[in-house]
C-alpha cells in the first residue's frame, strides 16, 4: 500500500470531522432555550451558567464560539453531565465497553457468516440451498431487530431456558477469570446473534450478487480453463473481486449497527450505552447525548477510512491511481 | 502424476476428434441449437482454422469440449470429443479438470478482461503451473512463470511479472495469456479470436508468437476467428462453420482458391484487399440466421446467391460431401461453384501465408 | 445432478446467450411495466404487501374495530374472536393499534419520501448537470450526509426539541437523501451526454427547459426505484425510535406497540408478535417492490 494513498485518504477525513462538529454546534444553538440551557441544563444555577458561558465563550461572537466549542470537543472535553455531575466523556466511557463488545461480536460474526453464506449460495445459483439462503436473507433484512430479539427471547430463552434472559452476567456469579468470561459469553450469544442477523442478511445478499456477477466474468473462465478447482476459483478469484462492494457495505454500516445495538440492548437488558442514552433523553442531558453522537460519528468516519484502505488492498487499480 | 494418456501424438495423428457434437441452449425465446452436429479433427503440429460469423457456434463447440458451458442454460445433447481415447464430454469433473490447462489450454479473445485484475501476472501464471503439479513449490512456480513470460517476449519479465494486469498493455497481456496457456506444454492449444481485441500492429506480433510457439512445442492448434486474413496467415486446414454446422472443410489452399460453398465464397469476397478501398467491400447480404427460427433446408439459403429459388435448398438440408481430396462441402449445388470459383480465383488477392506450417 | 460438472456450475452464472440476437430484449414500454412486475412472484408479493399497508392505513377508521387508545376488553387477553390480536395491559384492542399503526407508518414514509425525493433529485440533478466545482462541492456535502449517523442524530434532536411526527419526518428526510442524490446524479450525468439532450441543446433550449423536459423524466424512474429500498430503511428506523418510546406520543405506531410489549413478553407474546409482523411485511413489501422495479427497468441491484 502506497503511503500517498493513505495520506490522501486521511486528508479527506478532515472536512467530514469538521462537519460533524458543526452539526453538534448547530443543534445546540437551535435548541429551545439556546445553547446555555442545552449545555448546562435548566437548573437555574446562575454560577454554573456563568462558568459554562465562560468555558464555551457563549458571550463571544458565533465564529469564536464555534472555535472554542470545536477545540473543547477535539480535546475530548464534552462538558459535564448535569445529572451525574461528572465529565460526560467519563460517564460514556464506563458504558462503552459493553456496547463495543456486543457490536464488535456482531460485526465480526456477521461479516464472516454473511460472506460465507453469500458465496455458498452463489456457487449453486438457483438451487434449493440458494433459494433458502436468499429467502432467509430477504426476511431477516426486513424484520425489525427488536422484534427478532423479542422472538428469540420468547422461543430460545424463555421457553427452552437455553440462554439467559437478561443482562451481561449472572447475579452472584463468578466475577473474574475464565468462569466469568464464559458467563459473559453465554449472555452475549443471543443478543449478538440477533444483532448480527440483519447484517448477515445484508452482507449475504450483496456477496451473492457480487459473486454471481464475478463468476460470469472472463477472468473466471480463464481460471477454470487453467484447471483450477471450483473452490479455488470461487474463493481466490470470484470472491476476492466480489468482496469490494461487500467491504464498502460492511464499512458503511457501523452507524446502522450501533443503532441496532442500542435497540438490542434494551430488549436483552444489556448494560451498554442504551440506558444512559435513554435516561439522557428524558433528562435532556445534552453533553452525554452530544458525546454519544460525536462518538458514533467518529466511529463511522474511522470505519469508512479503514474501508478505503482495505479497498485499496483488494483492488490494486485504486492503490496505484 | 505425468499420465498424459499416451503422450504427445506424433505429427499427423489426430489429437482431438470432435464427432457429431450437438449443443442446445435454453433462451427466453426457446431452445436454440447452437451447435448442430459439428465434427472435426486436429492433428499434432497442425493449425486448424475455424472460421465463421459471431454466434455461429465456433466458440461454443470448444467450450463444450472443455466443459466450460453455463450449466443451467446449456447442454450437450450428443456427440464425442476424443482426446487420445477418452471422451471429454463424458469425463467426470475431476478428471476433466486435470485435462484443462494441462493437455488442452485455451487463449481467450479479450486479454483486457481475461486476467484477474487484483492478482499479479506472475501469480496467475504460477497458479496454472501449480494447479497441475501440487508438488511444485511456490517460488519455483514463480521463477518458471517469469521464464515463460521471457519466452513469449515480455521484456524485463522478472520485474513486470510482479505487476498487475492493469499496468500491462493489451498486447502484453495477450502474451501473458499465451505464456499461461503453454505453461504445462499442452497437446492442444485453442486460441479463440486471440487478436480481435488488439491493435493491428500488435495483432501481427501475437500471431507471430503463436506460430513460433507451435513450432517450438509441436502442439496442435485450433485457431478460432471470424477473420479470413488471420486464417490465411496461420492455418493449415480450415473448417467453415455456419449456423452451428460445418459447411466446408479442406486445406487452406483449396479453401481460398477453390471454395465449394457459397458462404465461404461470400466470406472471401468480403476480405479487404490492398487494391480497393474499404467502401467497396462485398458483404454477404442479409443477417446471420436467427437460430430460434432456423431457416428450413439449408440454413444459408435466404442469403445465398446460388439458391435462385430452387426448392431443394428450402426443403432439404445438405450433407457434408466430399468434393475433392480432403475437401468437403455441404451444398446441393457445390458443382456449380466450381466454374464460378475459377473466375473468382483471379480476383482473390488474399493468399495463404507462407508460414512454416503452410502447405507447399 | 450427476451429469453436471461443478465447474460448469461456476460457469453457470455466465448464462451467455449463444447467439447475439437471441437475448436482445428491448426496454418494455411503460404501460406494461406493472404487468411485468406482477409476473414475477417476488414482484407480485411486493406490490400486494405495499398495497395492503396503503389500503389499511387509508381506511384505518373503517377497519379498526375500536379506538386504539381506549380500553375495549379485559387486559392482556390472548387473541380470540373478540380481539383477533388480543389486548394490551390496559385492555386496548391490539388489532386496532396495528391498523392505526399502518396509518402512522404511511404518513412517515410518504412525508419522508417526498422530502427525500425533493432534496435528492435537486442535489443530484444540479450536481450531475452542472458538473465541475458545483458537482465537487455538492458531492462532498452528500458524502458527509452519508456518514452522518441518522439514528443518533434523531435521538439528539428529539431530546432537544421534544418528540413529534413533524420533527421525526424532518430529521429523517434531511438525513436520508444522500444515496438518492448519488443515484440521480449518475443518471443525469449519463443522460446529459445522450443525443436527444445534445439535440435540444443545439436547438437553443435553455438549461431549465432541457432539465425539466428532457432529463428529469428519464432520470426519475431510477430515483423512484431506489426510493422504495430507501423508504424500507426509513420505516425500520422509525420503528426503532418508536420502540424506544421516542415516537410521537399522540400517535399509535408499530414500533411503539412493540416497545410496550417488552415488559409483558413473558405473559403476552401477541403484543410483540403482531406489530413485528406488520413492520416486517411492510418493509419486505417495499424491498421486494424495489428489487422487482430494478429488475424490470434493467438496472443493477
Amino acid at each position: 500500500m502506497t503511503g500517498r494513498y493513505v495520506g490522501r485518504r486521511l486528508l479527506q477525513v478532515l472536512p467530514t470531522v469538521a462537519g460533524i462538529v458543526l452539526v453538534g454546534f448547530l443543534l445546540i444553538h437551535l435548541a429551545p432555550g439556546g445553547p446555555i440551557i442545552a449545555l448546562a441544563g435548566d437548573s437555574g444555577d446562575e454560577e454554573y451558567y456563568a462558568f459554562m458561558t465562560a468555558k464555551f465563550g457563549l458571550d463571544r461572537p458565533l465564529p469564536e464560539q464555534l472555535a472554542t466549542y470545536a477545540g473543547n470537543v477535539l480535546r475530548g472535553d464534552l462538558g459535564v453531565s448535569y445529572i451525574q455531575g461528572r465529565p460526560a466523556i467519563d460517564v460514556i466511557a464506563e458504558r462503552l465497553p459493553a456496547t463495543l463488545l456486543l457490536a464488535g461480536t456482531a460485526l465480526v460474526g456477521s461479516s464472516v457468516a454473511g460472506v460465507a453464506l453469500g458465496a455458498w449460495a452463489a456457487a449453486r445459483a438457483h438451487s434449493i440451498r440458494d433459494l433458502a439462503v436468499t429467502s432467509a436473507a430477504l426476511v431477516l433484512y426486513a424484520a425489525p431487530v427488536f422484534w427478532l430479539g423479542q422472538l428469540a427471547l420468547l422461543t430460545l430463552a424463555l421457553r427452552t431456558g437455553l440462554f439467559p434472559v437478561q443482562g451481561m452476567t449472572t447475579a452472584g456469579g463468578p466475577e473474574t477469570g475464565l468462569a466469568w468470561a464464559l458467563d459473559v459469553a453465554r449472555h452475549l450469544a443471543l443478543p449478538a446473534l440477533v444483532l448480527a442477523s440483519q447484517e448477515v442478511a445484508a452482507v449475504a445478499r450483496l456477496t451473492r450478487a457480487g459473486v454471481l456477477e464475478e463468476l460470469a466474468a472472463d477472468h473466471v473462465r480463464t481460471a477454470l480453463a487453467k484447471g483450477l478447482s471450483d473452490r479455488r476459483v470461487l474463493v481466490r478469484h470470484a470472491l476476492r473481486r466480489a468482496l469490494l462492494p461487500v467491504v464498502t457495505v460492511i464499512g458503511s454500516r457501523p452507524g446502522h449497527l450501533l443503532a441496532g445495538t442500542i435497540v438490542v440492548e434494551v430488549v436483552f437488558g444489556w448494560p451498554g450505552l442504551s440506558r444512559l442514552l435513554l435516561t439522557s433523553v428524558q433528562t435532556r442531558d445534552t453533553p452525554i447525548l452530544l458525546g454519544i453522537f460525536l462518538l458514533v460519528a467518529a466511529t463511522v468516519v474511522l470505519a469508512n477510512l479503514v474501508t478505503d484502505l482495505v479497498y485499496g488492498w483488494l483492488d490494486p487499480r485504486i492503490r496505484y491511481r | 502424476m505425468t499420465d498424459r494418456g499416451g503422450g504427445s501424438a506424433p505429427a499427423g495423428q489426430p489429437v482431438l476428434r470432435i464427432r457429431d457434437l450437438v449443443v442446445e441452449f435454453d433462451t427466453p425465446d426457446g431452445v436454440v441449437r447452437a451447435v448442430d452436429g459439428v465434427s472435426y479433427d486436429v492433428a499434432a503440429g497442425e493449425t486448424l482454422g475455424v472460421v465463421g460469423e459471431s454466434g455461429c457456434g465456433k466458440t461454443v463447440t470448444v467450450l463444450a469440449v472443455l466443459g466450460l458451458l453455463p450449466r443451467r442454460s446449456a447442454r450437450v445433447v450428443r456427440g464425442e470429443a476424443l482426446l487420445g481415447g477418452m471422451d471429454l464430454l463424458r469425463l467426470p469433473p475431476r478428471r476433466l479438470r486435470a485435462v484443462r490447462g494441462k493437455r488442452v489450454a485455451m487463449v481467450f479473445q479479450n486479454p483486457m478482461t481475461s486476467l484477474h485484475p487484483a492478482l499479479t501476472v506472475r501469480h496467475q501464471i504460477a497458479e496454472a503451473l501449480r494447479a497441475h503439479d501440487r508438488g511444485l513449490p511456490r517460488h519455483a512456480a514463480r521463477r518458471r512463470a517469469v521464464e515463460l513470460l521471457d519466452a513469449v517476449g515480455v521484456a524485463d519479465a522478472a520485474r513486470r511479472a510482479r505487476g498487475y494486469p492493469h499496468q500491462w498493455s493489451g498486447g502484453m497481456r495477450q502474451r501473458a495469456m499465451i505464456a499461461m496457456a503453454i505453461a504445462n506444454e499442452p497437446d492442444l492449444l485453442i486460441a479463440d479470436e486471440p487478436t480481435t481485441a488488439l491493435d493491428v500492429t500488435i495483432q501481427a506480433q501475437v500471431l507471430d508468437l503463436l506460430r513460433e510457439v507451435r513450432g517450438r512445442t509441436g502442439a496442435a492448434t485450433i485457431l478460432i476467428t471470424h477473420d479470413l486474413g488471420v486464417i490465411a496467415e496461420m492455418a493449415d486446414r480450415v473448417v467453415v462453420v455456419y449456423a452451428g454446422r460445418v459447411v466446408e472443410t479442406g486445406d487452406v489452399h483449396t479453401i481460398f482458391h477453390a471454395p465449394r460453398h457459397p458462404y465461404t465464397l461470400g466470406l472471401l469476397a468480403a476480405l479487404p484487399r490492398l487494391d480497393t478501398d474499404r467502401q467497396s467491400l462485398a458483404a454477404i447480404p442479409g443477417q446471420p440466421p436467427d437460430l430460434v427460427r432456423r431457416p428450413s433446408g439449408c440454413a444459408f439459403h435466404p442469403r445465398c446467391g446460388l439458391h435462385r429459388g430452387r426448392n431443394r435448398c428450402v426443403a432439404q438440408s445438405p450433407d457434408l460431401a466430399t468434393v475433392g481430396p480432403g475437401h468437403r462441402a455441404a451444398c446441393h449445388y457445390a458443382d456449380e461453384l466450381a466454374a464460378e470459383t475459377a473466375r473468382a480465383a483471379g480476383m482473390s488477392a488474399a493468399e495463404p501465408g507462407d508460414g512454416p506450417g503452410a502447405p507447399a | 445432478m450427476a451429469g453436471s460438472t461443478p465447474a460448469s456450475a461456476i460457469a453457470d452464472a455466465t448464462d451467455v446467450a449463444p447467439v447475439g440476437r437471441v437475448g436482445a430484449l428491448g426496454r418494455a414500454p411503460r404501460r406494461r411495466l406493472l404487468r411485468r412486475i406482477l409476473q414475477t412472484p417476488a414482484g407480485a408479493a411486493g406490490v400486494s404487501l405495499t398495497l395492503l399497508v396503503i389500503v389499511v392505513g387509508l381506511l384505518a377508521d373503517l377497519l379498526a374495530p375500536t379506538d386504539p387508545l381506549v380500553p375495549a376488553g379485559p387486559p392482556l387477553a390472548p387473541p380470540s374472536p373478540a380481539h383477533l390480536m388480543g389486548t394490551d395491559a390496559l385492555g386496548r384492542d391490539l388489532l386496532s393499534g396495528v391498523v392505526y399503526g399502518a396509518r402512522t407508518s404511511l404518513v412517515v414514509v410518504f412525508a419522508t419520501g417526498a422530502l427525500v425525493l425533493l432534496i435528492g433529485v435537486t442535489v443530484g440533478t444540479v450536481s450531475g448537470y452542472r458538473g465541475g466545482r458545483v458537482d465537487d462541492a455538492l458531492m462532498r456535502v452528500t458524502e458527509f450526509f452519508q456518514v452522518l449517523p441518522r439514528f443518533f442524530l434523531a435521538i439528539m434532536a428529539i431530546a432537544l426539541f421534544g418528540p413529534g411526527l413533524d420533527l421525526l419526518v424532518l430529521v429523517l428526510g434531511l438525513t436520508s437523501w444522500a444515496t438518492l442524490a448519488r443515484v440521480v446524479r449518475a443518471e443525469v450525468l449519463s443522460l446529459s451526454q445522450r443525443e436527444f439532450v445534445e439535440a435540444a441543446r443545439a436547438s437553443g433550449a435553455s438549461d431549465t427547459r432541457i432539465v425539466v423536459l428532457e432529463i428529469l423524466p428519464n432520470a426519475l424512474p431510477a430515483a423512484v426505484v431506489y426510493l422504495g429500498l430507501l423508504l424500507a430503511q426509513v420505516l425500520l428506523l422509525e420503528a426503532s425510535l418508536g420502540f424506544l418510546g421516542l415516537g410521537d406520543p399522540n400517535l399509535v405506531s408499530w414500533g411503539y406497540l412493540a416497545g410496550q410489549a417488552q415488559r409483558f413478553l413473558r405473559v403476552a407474546w401477541w403484543l410483540s408478535f403482531f406489530p413485528g409482523v406488520a413492520i416486517a411485511f411492510a418493509v419486505l413489501g417495499l424491498n421486494l417492490l424495489g428489487d422487482a422495479l430494478t429488475d424490470v427497468l434493467g438496472g443493477r441491484r
